[in-house]
């Protein structure tokens, strides 16, 4: 940990006084900023092999857990869990099988860090305290343990039920992609001095691709175009709940509610949540007005029931 | 008649039966707990990724409060509204309202994956603003100390009706300077159940795809606002009604049926609240879709259409026992409507299935049994609720006779007329306040009493308390296998005599038997409830040394 606790601690006092001062906007849409880097996933070009399954593990130190492995232990893990950060499932849909695979979104306006307590979800650099390196910008999701406290709130938030929890643990931790922000190379420029997933550079047909999500998103329009037939005409994650960092192209025919994905908004939920609960507050100002009434009304109708009670007492 | 009302401390024995066997309950979720933390949430639940929250958060957070809010409830209308006959319910309520969120808070701790950094919380530096569950954490902490600042004024009573008057004026001084200072918190008590209880509602806007469309709306905290008051009147017009069937407390029907008006109309606030909701979000068109989350929405709006209507009726105004079920109905209508929305009708997607563990289900049953204990305890030992004067008066009639008034120093029986102080009972550990010189100690002459030193009595308090909290798993494992082994061993202790009777009866002359029991051949020879005939006996004299002789002659 390059960060000691000590001197987080005196960030934590300093930025302390801070937080109190400063008001918490109102939360516009959040637009993907320039810097931001994703993975484009064309589930066309996945041929089911699992090599980003396993690259994945090795490159984030994950063990075999053959307790959520197919009938035929071909496949793998089945799903996501707490040793498995990326996982490819075989789906039967409208248009025929089709490969999908999953791991974090990297949502463009996260639920899960609209939802944290204490920034242990963050976007990268955007966090309450600075794991080590972070770059404001790129949008990656990260997780910090030491700011965790495992209330698992961000479970419920996320629409992918992307976090895991380590539910066997005495000592757990969430677990989640957070594209291999560990594997980034500072000495080569763009996109890799931020994140270098292990999935895309093992993947032997090109399925899954890591870059500037503009880029990709460009690209995943290019093949789209010229294809039309191959493709399904949506990108998902371009608007999905406000967007995603990772993106995914279907085959023709082939519905993304299919491939397992849930129906979603435009609108983020984060907003629309930060929207409800942050209005009636107005900044602050609703509970101490609020106290101020509540603490003048009781004291008078004390005083009030006080008097009436030496009245009463001096009658007789 | 509403006059002055006088919590009493309520004394009688700490650990009878009901309070032994709740114990027990808690012991076993103990176990449970104390397994969790060494080998993880998973290994006593079912709960996983997509369930995250199971039944712990739900129903020991969200409804536990939702009880709770008794408290802020009946406040409102005591205090903010200044409807000050409602002045007797606000300790029971403040009680059940502390011991209500202690619990919750308790079992968020249990919850916790990783509680070992909660600490950051006290940073305000550290706080993401945006999270509805920071400003839930935060509140409900801060709320659960006012909470229990608001039961202060209970132990400052007690303090004022001490025996040694210098101790006496101590506990009226700081009761006087407490409630100078009450306004203030009241104040608060008001402003964060608000807050919190709201953004508990709020806590699902998040989850807006898992949620099914007809819980979840933008109107979450209003909606959930709404459901706690009306869960804590209903719960307030229970507790009162429990307590005058257990310990003859005093039950204003007037007052609780007015009271439970206000509850009817935010009952209908609610319902015509959500139904306008779903109508303007277009969202009828679901009603025309067979789905079983139609039966939990028609359950729900049952429960809370069917009370309102109660409420308002000169029927159920009348009579306790229907007010009674209407409160009920009003509670489980709350809870039914945040269960649902956090777990029957909330859907993470199709890999997930969830039941609860018998972990699970019995950490949360022994939570409320804990409550249940602790209230029992607290009202044993200090004013909270308010005693029926009949009964008072009948307490007080007993003690009118002229008696001689001892110097108990060591023990006397129960019975004897004595001082007033704070007796013990010495076998089973009871606990009695004898308010006045002469009034007689409770129960039979066998029972032993022994004064206990008021300065002593009041050290003892935290002291046995903090004992009894570091001993707890211990006491609570012996208190359980106790009372399973207990009934274990009578029911085996039974058969076995039984057993025992069958196959060697007591046999005697002329008598037929199908079992041996005991009671079938008590003193044979003697006819039942007749006179004693000498005749008779004569003979049974007879038949008896002619049977002895032959006996000896073989």
């Amino acid at each position: 940990m390059l960060v000691s606790r000590r001197s987080l601690l005196k960030g934590a006092v300093a930025a302390s006084a801070a937080a109190l001062a400063t008001k918490s906007e109102a939360h516009e849409k959040v637009e993907p900023s320039p810097e931001a880097v994703g993975m484009l996933y064309d589930s066309t070009r996945c041929v089911g092999c699992r090599a980003c399954v396993a690259a994945c593990k090795e490159a984030n130190h994950l063990p075999v857990d053959p307790s959520d492995f197919g009938p035929d232990h071909l496949e793998g893990p089945l799903d996501l869990s707490a040793t498995t950060k990326t996982v490819v499932q075989t789906r039967t849909t409208s248009g025929g099988p089709a490969f999908v695979k999953r791991q974090c979104m990297h949502c463009v306006d996260p639920a899960c860090v609209s939802a944290c307590m204490l920034g242990a979800l963050h976007k990268e650099g955007r966090g309450k305290r600075d794991t080590g390196g972070e770059k404001p910008g790129s949008g990656v999701v990260l997780y910090d343990p030491s700011l965790c406290v495992g209330c698992r709130y961000c479970q419920i938030a996320c629409a992918y039920v992307a976090p895991r929890f380590e539910w066997r643990k005495a000592f757990p931790r969430m677990v989640k992609c957070e594209m291999c922000h560990t594997r980034r190379d500072p000495n080569q420029g763009g996109a890799y001095a931020v994140a270098n997933p292990a999935c895309c550079e093992v993947c032997p047909t090109g399925a899954v691709a890591y870059g500037p999500r503009s880029a990709l998103l460009a690209e995943a329009r290019r093949r789209q175009s010229e294809e039309p037939t191959r493709y399904a005409p949506r990108i998902f994650g371009e608007q999905d709940g406000g967007g995603t960092q990772v993106l995914y192209l279907a085959a023709a025919g082939v519905s993304f509610r299919d491939l397992g994905f849930p129906d979603l908004p435009r609108e983020s939920f984060a907003r629309l949540s930060e929207r409800v609960s942050h209005a009636p507050y107005l900044e602050g100002f609703t509970p101490i007005a609020l106290y101020a009434a509540a603490a003048f009304v009781i004291r008078r109708q004390k005083k009030h029931s006080s008097q009436a009670h030496d009245e009463k007492k001096e009658e007789p | 008649m509403r006059g002055e009302v006088h919590p009493r401390t309520v004394g009688g024995p700490l650990f009878d039966r009901p309070v032994i066997g709740l114990l027990a309950l808690f012991a076993v979720a103990a176990a449970v707990i104390g397994y969790r933390f060494a080998h993880g949430i998973g290994a006593v639940s079912n709960m996983n990724d997509g369930f995250t929250w199971g039944i712990w958060e739900p129903v020991n957070v969200v409804v536990f409060t939702g009880i709770g809010a008794g408290a802020y409830a009946v406040g409102l209308l005591c205090y903010l509204l200044n409807r000050g006959e409602y002045h007797a319910l606000v300790r029971p309520a403040v009680l059940l309202g502390a011991i209500a969120y202690a619990l919750g808070g308790a079992s968020v701790l249990i919850a916790l994956g990783r509680y070992w950094n909660l600490y950051w919380l006290v940073l305000p530096g550290m706080w993401n603003l945006s999270s509805v569950l920071l400003e839930v954490a935060l509140c409900v902490m801060t709320y659960v100390a006012v909470l229990w600042i608001e039961v202060l004024p209970a132990v400052f009573d007690r303090v004022a009706q001490s025996v040694s008057p210098k101790r006496a004026a101590w506990g009226r001084r700081w009761g006087a300077r407490l409630s100078r200072a009450m306004p203030y918190v009241i104040a608060s008590a008001m402003v964060l159940p608000t807050m919190h209880q709201s953004s508990l509602g709020g806590l699902l806007l998040l989850a807006g795809s898992k949620v099914h469309p007809l819980w979840h709306t933008p109107f979450l905290p209003l909606l959930a606002l709404i459901s706690c008051l009306s869960m804590g009147f209903g719960a307030v017009v229970v507790l009162t009604s429990v307590l005058r069937f257990t310990w003859s407390a005093r039950h204003d029907q007037e007052l609780l049926a007015s009271m439970s008006k206000v509850n009817g109309g935010l009952l209908f606030l609610f319902a015509a609240l959500r139904m306008t909701d779903i109508a303007l979000r277009g969202k009828l068109r679901l009603f025309v879709v067979p789905d079983y989350h139609l039966i939990f929405f028609a359950v729900e709006m049952i429960l809370f259409l069917v009370p309102a209507g109660m409420f308002f009726s000169r029927r159920v105004e009348r009579n306790h026992r229907l007010l009674f079920r209407g409160a009920v109905a009003a509670v489980v209508a709350g809870a039914l409507w945040r269960v649902d929305a956090f777990i029957t009708c909330f859907n993470p997607g199709e890999r997930w299935h969830y039941h609860p563990a018998f972990g699970e289900v019995a950490v949360t049953v022994g939570m409320a049994a804990l409550g249940a204990a602790v209230f029992i305890l607290v009202s044993r030992l200090f004013p909270v609720v308010a005693l029926e004067e009949l009964h008072l008066r009948a307490k007080a009639a007993l003690t009118s006779r002229p008696v001689m008034l001892r110097r108990a120093f060591g023990s006397c029986p129960g019975g004897t007329p004595v001082r007033r102080g704070e007796y013990v009972r010495l076998h089973r550990v009871a606990f009695t306040v004898i308010h006045s010189d002469g009034e007689p100690l409770p129960s039979g002459p066998t029972t032993r009493w022994v004064r206990v030193p008021e300065a002593l009595f009041l050290l003892a308090v935290p002291v046995v308390g903090a004992l009894y909290v570091l001993a707890l798993p211990v006491v609570l494992l012996a208190t359980a296998l106790h009372a399973l082994l207990g009934g274990f061993l009578r029911a085996a202790r039974a058969l076995l005599s039984f057993l025992t009777s069958v196959l060697t009866p007591p046999w005697a002359a002329g008598r037929a038997h199908l079992s041996g029991d005991a009671g079938d051949d008590e003193e044979p020879g003697r006819p039942a409830g007749g006179e004693p005939d000498p005749q008779l006996d004569e003979l049974a004299r007879r038949i008896a040394s002619e049977r002895e002789r032959r006996a000896s002659g073989r």
